[in-house]
């Protein structure tokens, strides 16, 4: 039984937040699911989350500028990149700017919550208020 | 493409460069082909439920898609000429179908009028309304469903389209509820449109004039959430030439004043999505009712609730007489668990012409349940099959033929009152209380929850004793187990990949399944009841209730998401193949229908062009001889790095050949026992077949092209081989680069008559599939690839191609029945290649002095009796008291003379009689008997006894008879 992690989805494609979030959800985080990337920032920009899944490619703010963000306000979340464009380059970008791990649509769902699992695992954030 | 015209018009000189050019474009065509074959498995892959992909996926794989084939389709055009220019034109109509289903255009434009039922599911709701789609969907699980087909949301928007209604239309938009109600009485007053008159008319063409129909709603939009049951008309026992107005009459239910008040009391939008109308044949109902699959007020009662009447449904649907209600069990075999039953003094039958009656229910039936716990339990297997592979409760409207046959007639999603839903989210506390039998082995092919009792699929491939709903165990995903799959509650298999052709069909049925498991057929025990979360990887000991609950009531569906219905809909466009038989006449670029058959066409063709060989001089090409031992006749032409640089003249040493996959293949055939020279042994039969079908084999000239020739390079072959009366062809390409392998295998025979050849082939379909190759069987015809692997792989498999080929080349006239072919799979799968000796070993006996007798009788004391005289008169004697055991030994072992019983339990002399005729057999069958009658002499003298012995019986006399008969049994084609 995983400790309440914070997770944050931010998918303009409403099919990512709804399946992805139940999936998490159903592993046992807090979700929060966002298919505006702005309202995504809002948020965040009053609440800590633990781990933070974005589509890069997105209305509005990018996910390469949702990852700046948490970068510069909290550190210790971490961001992990999804998107459908994979190329070397949206890749390098992607990690360059802080994020853990980069994951290429389609992807398996399984295979982002044990990324996700593991990242929590090493020390690092903590759930809120432990 | 002037100089493969060149060679088209058999002129002398091709060179070495032409033909290199030629193969080249081949394999360019092989290799897009490959590629295309790979992006339509991974998107069939997709639809298993353990991807997550967005609108964007699809639109990149349309895209990627459309550059494939396209690529293949030029290919093509390249090889052959520019000569068949109409694969260009079936492109453009697919990749038009398929880019529509992303694009998610106005797909009511360009969809049928008509639509038959077999061609409609789920994925096609838009066109046919959500009831007709699935009830389509129903069909295809194989559950009966009456016969029909849908009047399209188009033909509704043809109507509503026309300038009379467009106004009207305009206001209800505009929320003007009286709107609604002018445009019901303007409808009324309406003609159906000419076209769609004129479709209705087509699709009646096929049916008898006395056939009547239903004519029932299927809205788009029906029956989700918020349920609009009941609001439509529905026109029951129309005659063929009242559709067009009955159409019309369902259509205008659209607007009635009820539904306008209905819609805007759920808060609807006030102009209804499409409407669809399906037209169904008519089952003269002898009882009908509901079932639920879960009782929508306690769902965790663990039974479904039935309803029933007799007569037509109409009464049950409506309620308006008194009807019986049972609880039935959701285990299997579904006992009824309480039953009421209602005095039932009227029901709704047929009217002579149209429409429908009251009639009173006969006096000794009103009391009577009006159907039988047996019914009860067929219903509750069928509805739990509905339930599975919808993944939610269900609510099922049926009837019961007059031959006692069940009919779904509509199935749509149950609601259950929110409230009673179990708790969602976590799970993780049940699933610690259950045992765990197995946990994250192999892979997920497709998700979901089941449960039901282990059935393990045994050594032999005997399914006996499989129910539907049973959990599947098996050692291989074998596509032989498709029937069983397609039915079963969820798959696991020991060896299998997520991409196999099983998996396919577990996606295509939505079956729970697990494949590469390793050992599964160990550790799951037959008979034990197992719950499958193929959501999680686990198999739990016992019905894990809760978990299974909360699928069915709160589980995810990912399956009606948009984007999986649009992959769905896209790849009925894509993977399905309907171009199987190169011979066929509908073998043409105007009958393809999918991508994959644009595939399989291009690449037929291709090959056929390769192969096109007659032309080509074999001094001006290079080719040279290959010396072996054994008589290939098979010629060599080096497109470069294949041979040893320093052979160049006489024959080919086969030290001096350089090209890894030819060695390899060579390596195969060359394998000590593979490659039999004696002939194997005919029998009258598979002689005569040989004897009129020795035509193709030509003497080829001087000069010209042998049929076997082997055109290679470093790391390729491409081998077209004749042997004996088989034609393979191998194409294949070795590298480090797992993506740039592959193996092409093309076999097609002769000589033996439809039965063995179609043994033959589905004996090398078994041996390929075993390792892993994709396999397509079209009588005669075998195509089998295998691509992407790495190079060990690659090896082995080439070599084993190789051997593949050695052994085939026998087998024709051993696969006397489809007992064999399991005993030859396993022979060649266990290294035993030398199939005339090995196919089974106790047919080697041949003829030998001592006449082998089999004694059938249920009596242990005949049995002994006739034992000792026949040993005494120097015969070997096998007896038997249980039919069914001797009748199998029957083909184990041939017998030159059977002496049976007539009247036993199980098989009777008869059909032991029967058996050795049907495997064409020379044992002679002796009948005796103590119930002599005419019939049975009759009927055993047709079917060709040697003799009859009556009861009481002389020893001396029978005897001389068993004398007789191995003596007439000696004069038959006796099998190897």
């Amino acid at each position: 039984m995983p400790p309440n992690f914070r997770i944050l989805i931010v998918d303009d494609e409403n099919i990512v937040c709804d399946r992805l979030g139940a999936e998490m959800a159903r592993a046992g985080y807090q979700v929060q699911t966002f298919t505006e990337s702005s309202a995504a920032l809002d948020y965040l920009s009053e609440n800590r989350v633990d781990v933070v899944i974005t589509d890069i490619k997105m209305h509005g703010p990018s996910g390469i500028e949702v990852m700046r963000f948490i970068n510069e306000r909290y550190p210790t979340t971490k961001v992990i990149v999804i998107t459908g464009f994979a190329t070397v380059e949206t890749a390098r970008e992607a990690l360059k700017g802080g994020a853990v791990d980069f994951i290429p649509k389609p992807f398996k769902i399984r295979d982002l919550r044990e990324l996700v699992a593991r990242l929590l695992e090493k020390p690092g954030p903590q759930p809120e208020g432990s | 493409m002037k100089l493969l015209d060149l060679i088209r018009r058999r002129r002398p000189g091709l060179t070495l460069e032409t033909l290199r050019k030629r193969f080249e474009c081949f394999r360019r065509l092989l290799e897009q082909n490959n590629h295309v074959l790979k992006l339509i498995t991974d998107a069939g892959e997709k639809l298993g439920g353990e991807y997550l992909f967005d609108t964007r996926y699809l639109e990149e794989l349309d895209a990627r898609l459309a550059e494939a084939v396209s690529a293949v389709v030029r290919s093509l055009g390249e090889i052959s000429g520019n000569r068949y220019p109409a694969l260009g034109r079936a492109f453009d109509r697919i990749q038009g179908a398929v880019h529509a289903c992303v694009a998610q255009q106005d797909t009511a434009a360009a969809m049928p009028l008509i639509i038959g039922l077999d061609e409609v599911g789920t994925e096609l709701a838009d066109a046919a309304g959500n009831k007709i789609a699935r009830l389509g969907e129903v069909r295809r699980l194989g559950i009966p469903v009456p016969d029909g087909f849908v009047v399209t949301v188009r033909a509704a928007n043809l109507l509503l389209g026309g300038p009379h209604f467009e106004p009207l239309l305009a206001a209800i938009r505009k929320g003007d509820v009286a709107a609604a109600a002018g445009l019901a009485a303007a409808l009324a007053s309406a003609e159906p449109p000419p076209p769609v008159v004129r479709a209705i008319r087509q699709a009646l063409s096929t049916w008898d004039r006395s056939a009547r129909f239903a004519v029932r709603s299927s809205a788009v939009g029906e029956d989700g959430e918020v349920s609009f049951a009941g609001q439509y008309t529905t026109e029951l026992n129309v005659p063929p030439e009242q559709l067009p107005a009955a159409w019309l009459t369902v259509v205008a239910s659209l607007f009635s004043a009820r539904v306008a008040e209905y819609r805007q009391r759920h808060g609807f939008p006030p102009e209804p999505e499409g409407m669809a109308v399906g037209v169904l044949h008519m089952v003269p109902a002898a009882a009908s009712g509901v079932i639920y699959t879960v009782d929508p007020m306690e769902p965790d009662r663990n039974v479904l609730i039935v309803t029933a009447g007799p007569g037509l449904g109409l009464s049950v649907v409506n309620g308006r007489s008194a009807v019986d209600r049972f609880d039935v069990s959701r285990d299997r075999p579904y006992p009824v668990i309480s039953r009421q039953i209602a005095d039932k003094p009227e029901m709704w039958v047929a009217a002579p012409d149209r429409d429908v009656r009251a009639a009173a229910v006969p006096n000794e039936q009103r009391t009577a349940p009006a159907v039988g716990d047996e019914i009860l339990s067929s219903l509750a297997e069928i509805a739990l099959r509905i339930e599975r592979h919808m993944k939610t409760p269900q609510d099922i409207e049926w009837a019961l033929g007059p031959d006692n046959r069940l009919v779904v007639l509509q199935a749509r999603p149950l609601r259950v009152d929110p409230e009673k839903r179990p708790p969602g989210g976590n799970l993780s506390r049940v699933r610690e209380r259950y045992p765990k039998l197995m946990e994250g082995r192999g892979e997920v092919a497709c998700r979901g929850v089941a449960a039901g009792p282990v059935f393990v699929i045994g050594a032999d491939g005997s399914a006996e004793g499989f129910h539907p709903g049973d959990i599947l165990v098996t050692r291989q995903a074998s596509p032989r187990l498709t029937p069983l799959a397609a039915v079963a509650g969820a798959l696991i298999c020991d060896f299998g990949t997520v991409t196999g052709h099983l998996a396919t069909v577990a996606r295509e049925f939505r079956i729970p399944m697990l494949v590469n498991t390793l050992e599964a057929t160990r550790i799951l025990q037959p008979g034990t009841v197992a719950t499958v979360d193929a959501e999680e990887n686990i198999v739990y000991q016992g019905k894990v209730g809760e978990l299974l609950l909360h699928e069915l009531l709160g589980g995810q569906r990912y399956q009606e998401t948009p984007e999986f219905r649009v992959l769905r809909r896209m790849l009925r466009h894509i993977a399905p193949l309907h171009l199987r038989d190169p011979g066929a006449s509908t073998f043409s670029p105007d009958h393809c229908r999918t991508y994959h058959d644009i595939l399989r066409f291009a690449h037929e063709r291709a090959l056929a062009e390769l192969n096109r060989l007659e032309g080509i001089r074999l001094g001006a090409a290079g080719a040279r001889l290959l010396d072996l031992e054994i008589p290939l006749d098979l010629s060599v032409i080096d497109l470069g790095g294949g041979t040893a640089a320093a052979a160049r003249r006489g024959m080919l040493a086969l030290e001096e050949v350089t090209s890894q996959p030819l060695k390899l293949l060579l390596q195969g055939l060359l394998t000590p026992g593979v490659w039999n020279t004696d002939p194997a042994e005919m029998d009258l039969e598979g002689f005569m077949a040989s004897a009129t079908r020795a035509g193709p084999l030509t003497v080829p000239g001087a000069d010209s092209v042998q049929r076997n020739v082997a055109i290679v390079a470093g790391n390729y072959v491409n081998l077209n081989l004749r042997v004996g009366y088989h034609f393979n062809v191998v194409d294949a390409s070795i590298s480090d680069e797992p993506e740039y392998n592959y193996i092409l295998f093309r076999f097609v025979g002769g000589v033996t008559d439809v039965t063995r050849r179609t043994r033959r082939a589905r004996l090398l379909a078994t041996i390929l599939a075993h390792y892993d190759f994709r396999t397509d069987q079209e009588g005669d015809l075998i195509l089998a690839r295998l691509q992407t692997v790495p190079r060990p792989i690659c090896e082995k498999h080439l070599k084993m191609i190789g051997r593949l080929i050695g052994f085939s080349r026998q087998l024709d006239i051993l696969l006397r029945s489809d007992e064999v072919i399991d005993r030859l799979v396993a022979n060649f799968l266990s290294g035993k290649y030398d199939a005339s000796l090995n196919a089974d070993p106790t047919k080697e006996q041949k003829m030998t002095s001592t006449i082998e007798v089999m004694v059938l009788d249920d009596e242990p004391t005949v049995c002994e009796r006739l034992k000792d005289y026949l040993e005494q008169q120097g015969m070997a004697v096998e007896t038997f008291v249980d039919s069914a055991t001797a009748v199998q030994r029957l083909v184990e072992k041939c017998f030159h003379v059977v002496v049976t019983d007539l009247k036993m339990k199980g098989p009777t002399g008869i059909d032991v009689l029967v058996t050795v005729k049907r495997q064409e057999l020379p044992t002679q069958v002796i009948i005796i008997t103590g119930y002599r009658t005419i019939e049975a002499t009759r009927g055993a003298e047709f079917a060709g006894a040697f003799g009859f012995v009556d009861k009481p019986f002389r020893m001396e006399g029978l005897g001389t008879m068993v004398k007789k008969a191995a003596k007439k049994a000696r004069k038959m084609p006796w099998p190897a």
